[in-house]
């Protein structure tokens, strides 16, 4: 019964660019944000409470800029839902259990893991120990997870699923809130109770690779393709590209969809792109897809000038199933990636207590960091809440943040308005791997950062469909104690 | 002109290993009336040996190949016929589809044991980075090589079936079994031979196709429904015609590439479903096949009992309060498609145990079932449940009526094309319009299903929707066992033995085979839509042709004529595997084998597992005095559960002790009555018959069987 | 009441049937005999549909059936045992027979009770004491007896029995050619493929011999007994090809 199911990489195909959507092309960042940009009102309070844990010269319970994150404290009280004197039950959702693709986002499990003992270790917050309960969606079972959740954890943090407009209903009906690692849906983006670290958009693309190309490859901006997954997440992501293409004055020549589960050769796609005179392409889909597509144009002896894929292409298959053919492939990044870790120590750190905690756990896939960052979000305002552990104190300081780099994680966020991140990083595949090139040009940091890195673009149909409010379930802010 | 022909080249490069692969599902079916749908299972597996041989360990590509192909790839074919195949002798067509269906599903999951699936695994093709310049084109050496392995395999296949003896015999023996063993061929052995042989193509498909793919379990062995519609070109036996077909379908796929338009959602999703299209319209032009006569059917599956039936009713529903009663809503939630996907089980058994037809696609049925309680049941409306079962039951009349008249492995192949069409197409369409039907498929991915309210009464919890799932179960069980009581029962189990003989009475075999299958499809739909309520979203991954099959695997196994073959499937998948499951990993991969070796050990025992179980408790049945004390001890045991006098395990011990404790009771009790009594004559105990006793008629019936008098006399006729 | 024209049937390059032609008069037993693989169940085929000719005709009760489908021409009163046994293996004997009475009851304008006919034929055919068994469970002689009560319950006007008396002992046959004696002559066209020589001279009016795929001889019993062909053909060169 535990057959395979055979739209896996459909799935997969979704699954990551859903990740892209929701993080609006998710990046590294880096650590330009050498300040801790955290304005937790209670980060002096936690300071304060965890002021053993300051004291203790190798920092333990601090992450990256941010200082006394975990650490002793006397907080007590069975003040919430899933909190008692000394422990917090907090919920993670994930799609792991997906019999069509085992281990799907499991780095939200992992990342989960890792700081939860870590923070532990250091002495919890405030003194209560993290209990991370692992809400296994598999996929389609997220509104029974959420079901769950709403009985038992305190809040939900550092998870998403896949098919997340199913439970918002139940959620916000529950008033459990979530500090996500990623949303996927157009409904869970427009629902209430949601505190995202990464937040993202509906009508604002990031468009700082496409800035990028336009100035690198001025004479390809002519002769551009499309290229994207049969899906509606992934053909939503395309749209916006599209649009945004067009606003930057880019003229189309070529546009397809593929089936990632049953394409038998990539190169009838090839052959197409060659045909179209297609110069450069934009690409929307999984990065082994990818990899075979470069393989296939390689195949054929022909050289796009650029192609522009999502960060999720990020991804060391690309590189070792594209081999030689991966040539000219850019990304945009929000999170700073791994192999910048020697320049940007919370990246550093974040991959030392993988070491620690989790050596073989998914410390490379790029939602891991995502999730560590709503994390430490949640540790910060829970930690600034003191005893008064309740879902209203918490939610309410996690969603006042305004400037926000996860320790140094990623880019500047600002989740208390929820606007796109103004900053990214360009990132290029090579067939030695994941490089950013020399002539990308950071002004903040690691990151390039300017208002004209985002461009508005038109909501797609279908996609505006408003999410659960308070209101619509006959609730107010002050019913969230 | 350039691009017509640079796609027609890419289109014949497709259709080289179409034409590799369909060739030797081929000649397996012609040559051992196999129709092996694990074919692809075999070419994926060989295909994942060889990454492993090449680039797992980094051997040379000469003896990496030559253990994968020449060595594993058809010692897994002579293993499948050594072990497997040969006994299915004598058993129906279901039988064997299951056999090899299941072999399929075990083959997935065993690679998934030995290769972690999560991993990428790259594997360059043959010659990488190398090619030659034709024309306005250039090719790969690895689409050469494809192209140039496919007329080897032409050539060779010639060869093989007119210039040597063992093919002359393998010809003769798609022709007629008893033939080449009058011409003292041994079947044995031609059966072997085409096996390896079968299982070296397989591979030979699989090692060239997967490294321009991605090395995945599923999906390679998905590939091969497009080589199914090339065999069905060749109708199954004609090699010449089956590479005709891998060209037509290679071409098709190559020109949709090149000139369909990419900008239209509704044409772009088209094409990958182009293949299964072509397989849908192969099977139309398919001639008519001979009406099935009988074969030595050696299944058999009585009638259902009226207190066999009741017990069955009362049993789900008991077992339904008293789950919801002890367990928590987590566990509730996770065992709730014991009955939901249970009903789709129970959809099987009129269709395949009794009308001995065939669908794949029941799973299917269901998400369109779940279609209908997400779209029309919105605020509990009772009319999405009933639309569910409309509306399935209209789609499987749709699939049904153009392929009705061809029956077993075509059917069973035109319902997996219509699963995988719906997979593949349209399940992922954007809302449409049929004229003035405005159709809405699942838009984003996902719809909220909303629970529903019958009489006033709110199924919104889990415990609720288990309940009421379980109440409809015994319901559709009812139902069913009503249909084998009554006269279209009787037709259709008549059809199932004889439909020669049936028709010769008069019947149009077409009306009774679409209502059957349209009243499958519909009860496959209602357990659909209250699965689609269990789960409050659904998603088409739900539902696809892969997740299917372990559902038809296993009814099947438990004995699809018989109606506790649905409990029996619904409570082994989604009660005791995930159970079991649950406690640790290496349960979990050794339950993921389940459905695949269940299916596997069908030839063995071709009636099924539940009878031999239904046997086994027949004491404790026929026995109304510890029958009694057996449901008052449990009675008991269960009001002190709910008084909290213990947890689940202990209830769950004890539960399981009393009912050890009553059967064992039975079981003496029954030797003590029977031990006064004469012996009866057994059927089984033929060594007697005729000396202690005169021959009875039974006796005789068995003695013909045994020496199988008819196909003596069918032989000598020939 | 059956008229079998000229009919032609070829397998590949094999002539099964090469332009026979018999009829089967109402009220009659017609036999037809031959020795393995000279195309009696060929023609049987060709007369019920199962196969189609690829010349000739078939003519039931005046109507011209050739091109038609099995169900039509059984609608037109054709009915036939198997020369193997096609039982319905799930079935008990009673429900053999009731089946192919709930089956005639659909397209006959016959409304009548279908339990009373079905007891009635296991009467008639001698099924009583094993009506309740499941027909895997009782022997072929009583399996011909049980196929030919099916066969009666269609109430057909021309009847085709294909070896129907193999697989029976001495008594079992002598009580079937009484049994088809009765059925003729209630008025039904018999048309019997029997092995059995002396069930065979006993029972029918007239005898057809048909040697490969061609009619050898025709006429009564006696006379056919005595027509050196047909002694020729039995026991001379028996060129069996398949049938």
């Amino acid at each position: 019964m535990h057959s395979r199911l055979p739209n896996r990489r459909v799935i997969a195909a979704l699954f990551a660019v859903l990740a892209l959507v929701a993080s609006g092309c998710r990046s590294g960042d880096d650590a330009e944000t050498g300040a801790s940009d955290t304005s937790v009102p209670a980060t002096d309070a936690g300071d304060g409470d965890g002021s053993d844990t300051a004291d203790d010269p190798a920092g333990v319970g601090d992450f990256g800029d941010l200082e006394g994150v975990c650490g002793p404290g006397d907080a007590a009280g069975a003040t919430a839902t899933g909190v008692t004197d000394d422990e917090i039950k907090v919920g993670t959702i994930s799609d792991a259990g997906y019999t069509g693709r085992p281990g799907l986002n499991q780095e939200l499990f992992d990342a989960g893991k890792v700081f939860t003992q870590w923070c532990n270790d250091a002495g919890g917050i405030n003194g209560r120990t993290i209990t991370l309960v692992e809400r296994d969606a598999k996929l389609t079972e997220y509104k029974q997870r959420i079901t769950e959740a709403c009985e038992q954890d305190f809040m939900l943090v550092g998870g998403g699923g896949v098919f997340d407009d199913s439970g918002q209903v139940e959620r916000v009906s529950c008033l459990l809130p979530e500090i996500p690692a990623y949303q996927a849906s157009s409904q869970s983006r427009g629902s209430a109770l949601i505190a995202n670290p990464v937040p993202p958009s509906l009508d604002e693309l990031q468009a700082v690779a496409m800035r990028y190309l336009d100035e690198r490859f001025p004479e390809s901006t002519q002769d551009v393709g499309f290229l994207t997954g049969t899906f509606a997440s992934t053909v939503f992501i395309d749209a916006q590209l599209q649009d945004g293409a067009a606003d930057l004055g880019w003229s189309k020549v070529y546009e397809a969809q593929y089936n990632p589960a049953v394409e038998t050769s990539w190169t009838p796609f090839a052959q197409a792109i060659k045909s179209a005179g297609t110069r450069g392409l934009v690409y929307s889909g999984e990065s082994e897809n990818l990899a075979a597509l470069l393989r296939a144009l390689d195949d054929i002896d022909y050289q796009l000038d650029w192609l522009l894929a999502g960060s999720n292409a990020m991804d060391v298959a690309l590189i070792e199933i594209g081999g030689d053919a991966v040539r000219n492939v850019f990304m945009a990044a929000t999170v700073v990636p791994s192999f910048l870790a020697d320049e940007n120590p919370a990246t550093r750190q974040y991959l030392d207590l993988f070491e620690q905690y989790l050596p073989d756990g998914r410390d490379e896939a790029g939602l891991g960091y995502n999730s560590f960052s709503a994390w430490l979000l949640f540790a910060q305002a829970v930690k600034s809440c003191d005893s008064d552990v309740t879902r209203g104190c918490v939610f309410n300081a996690a969603k006042s943040v305004e400037d926000w780099t996860g320790g140094g994680l990623h880019a500047p966020t600002h989740p208390a308005t929820g606007k796109l991140t103004r900053c990214g990083i360009i990132v290029e595949a090579t067939p030695t791997g994941f490089e950013v090139p020399d002539d990308f040009e950071a002004n903040d940091g690691l990151f390039a950062c300017s208002e004209d890195n985002v461009v508005a673009v038109t909501i797609p149909e279908g996609a505006a469909d408003g999410g659960v409010t308070l209101e619509s379930v006959g609730l107010t802010i002050d019913d969230l104690e | 002109m350039d691009k017509f022909l640079v796609f027609t080249i890419v289109g014949l490069t497709l259709s080289g290993v179409y034409a590799i692969v369909a060739s030797g599902l081929v000649l397996t079916y012609a040559t051992t009336g196999i129709f092996n749908f694990a074919h692809g299972a075999i070419g994926m597996f060989v295909a994942f040996a060889y990454w492993q041989f090449r680039f797992g360990w980094g051997w040379p590509a000469p003896i990496a190949l030559l253990l994968a192909l020449g060595v594993l790839a058809p010692a897994i074919g002579l293993v499948i016929d050594r072990v497997i195949m040969r006994g299915l002798r004598g058993t129906g067509e279901a039988t064997r589809l299951v056999v090899s269906i299941s072999l399929m599903v075990g083959l997935i999951a065993l690679a998934n044991i030995i290769w972690e699936p999560s991993r990428s695994r790259p594997m360059s093709t043959f010659f990488q980075g190398r090619r030659i310049k034709v024309f306005v084109t250039t090719i790969t050496y690895h689409q050469a090589i494809t192209i140039l392995v496919a007329l080897v395999v032409a050539a060779g296949l010639r060869w093989l079936l007119y210039r040597t003896r063992s093919g002359v015999s393998m010809r003769a023996n798609v022709d007629d079994g008893t033939l080449t063993l009058l011409n003292g061929a041994r079947p044995s052995r031609i059966a072997g031979l085409s096996w390896a042989v079968g299982g070296f193509l397989a591979g030979v498909g699989g090692v060239l196709i997967a490294p321009t793919l991605t090395l995945e379990s599923g999906s390679l062995s998905l590939l091969i429904i497009n080589a199914y519609a090339a065999a069905i070109f060749g109708r199954l036996r004609s090699i010449p015609l089956t590479f005709v077909g891998a060209i037509v379908i290679g071409l098709t796929e190559g020109y949709l590439a090149g000139y369909l338009p990419g900008d239209n959602r509704y044409l772009a999703a088209f094409r990958p479903a182009a293949a299964v299209l072509i397989l849908f319209v192969a099977l139309l032009v398919v001639p008519n096949p001979r009406l099935r006569d009988r074969n030595h059917i050696r299944e058999f599956f009585p009638a259902p009992t009226v207190p066999g039936m009741a017990l069955m009713a009362g049993g789900v529903i008991i077992a339904a309060v008293v789950m919801v009663t002890t367990l928590d809503t987590v566990s509730v939630t996770s065992y709730g498609p014991v009955f939901s996907l249970g009903i789709v089980a129970l959809s099987l058994v009129p269709l395949v145990g009794f009308a001995g037809q065939i669908s794949l696609a029941q799973l299917s049925f269901a998400g369109i079932g779940a279609l209908a309680v997400a779209h029309h049941g919105i605020g509990g409306s009772p009319l999405g449940l009933v639309l569910a079962a409309v509306f399935a039951a209209v789609a499987g009349m749709l699939v049904a009526l153009p392929v009705m008249r061809l029956s077993g492995i075509y059917l069973a192949l035109a319902t997996a094309a219509f699963a995988v069409a719906l997979d593949r197409w349209l399940f992922n369409l954007p809302d449409f319009d049929v004229g003035p039907v405005h159709v809405s498929v699942f838009r984003s991915g996902s719809l909220n299903v909303d629970p529903i309210t019958v009489l006033g009464l709110d199924f919104d919890s889990p415990e609720s929707l288990m309940v009421l799932s379980a109440v409809a179960f015994a319901a559709v069980a009812v139902l069913i066992a009503g249909l084998r009581w009554s006269r279209f029962g009787r037709q259709l189990v008549a059809m199932r033995d004889s439909e020669a003989a049936c028709a010769t009475f008069g019947l149009n075999l077409i009306w009774p085979r679409v209502g059957v299958f349209a009243l499958s499809a519909g009860i496959a739909g209602v357990g659909g839509g209250l699965y689609a309520m269990q789960l409050g979203s659904v998603a088409p991954a739900r539902f696809d042709l892969l997740t299917g099959l372990p559902v038809f695997i296993v009814v099947v196994v438990g004995g699809t004529g018989l109606v506790g073959s649905g409990l029996f499937a619904g409570s082994m998948l989604f009660g005791v595997l995930p159970f079991t499951s649950g406690f640790g990993p290496v349960f979990a991969k050794i339950n993921s084998t389940f459905s695949g070796l269940a299916g596997i050990g069908l030839g063995r025992n071709p009636s099924g597992a539940v009878p031999v179980f239904a046997r086994a408790v027949r004491p404790l049945r026929n026995d109304v005095l510890v029958l009694g004390s057996m449901g008052a001890a449990m009675a008991v045991v269960y009001a002190l559960r709910l008084g909290d006098a213990f947890a689940n395990w202990t209830f769950a011990v004890l539960i399981g002790l009393v009912a050890v404790v009553a059967y064992v009771a039975a079981v003496v009790r029954a030797r003590a009555e029977s031990s006064g009594d004469a012996v009866v004559a057994d059927l089984h105990d033929l060594d007697w018959a005729g000396i202690t006793a005169p021959w009875t008629p039974q006796q005789l019936a068995r003695v013909e069987s045994g020496l199988d008098l008819d196909s003596v006399r069918q032989a000598s006729d020939a | 009441m059956l008229e079998v024209n000229d009919v032609s049937v070829r397998f590949g390059g094999h002539l099964a049937l090469d332009r026979a032609s018999i009829s089967a008069p109402a009220g009659q037993i017609t036999g037809l005999i031959g020795p393995n693989g000279a195309g009696k169940t060929t023609l049987f085929n060709a007369i019920t549909g199962l196969l189609t000719p690829t010349e000739g005709t078939v003519v039931i009760d005046g109507h011209d059936v050739t091109g038609q489908s099995l169900h039509r021409r059984a609608r037109h009163g054709v009915a036939r045992t198997f020369q193997q046994l096609e039982l319905f293996t799930m079935l008990t004997v009673r429900e053999n027979i009731r089946v192919a009475a709930d089956i005639r009851s659909r397209w006959a304008r016959d409304r009548g009770d279908m339990g009373a006919l079905t007891e009635d034929i296991i009467d008639r055919v001698g099924l009583r004491d094993v009506a309740d068994e499941r027909v895997t469970a009782i022997p072929t002689g009583q399996g011909r007896l049980v196929e030919l009560g099916r066969v009666l319950a269609c109430k057909p006007r021309v009847l085709l029995l294909d070896e129907p008396a193999s697989g029976q002992d001495d008594r079992e046959t002598e009580r079937f050619g009484e049994l088809l004696v009765e059925v003729a002559s209630s008025g039904a066209a018999v048309l019997l493929v029997e092995h059995d020589m002396s069930l065979v001279m006993d029972v029918c009016d007239t005898v057809h011999v048909l040697d490969l795929g061609r009619m050898l001889a025709s006429g009564t019993p006696a006379e056919v007994q005595a027509n050196p062909l047909v002694l020729d053909a039995y026991l001379g060169t028996d060129s069996g090809g398949a049938a």
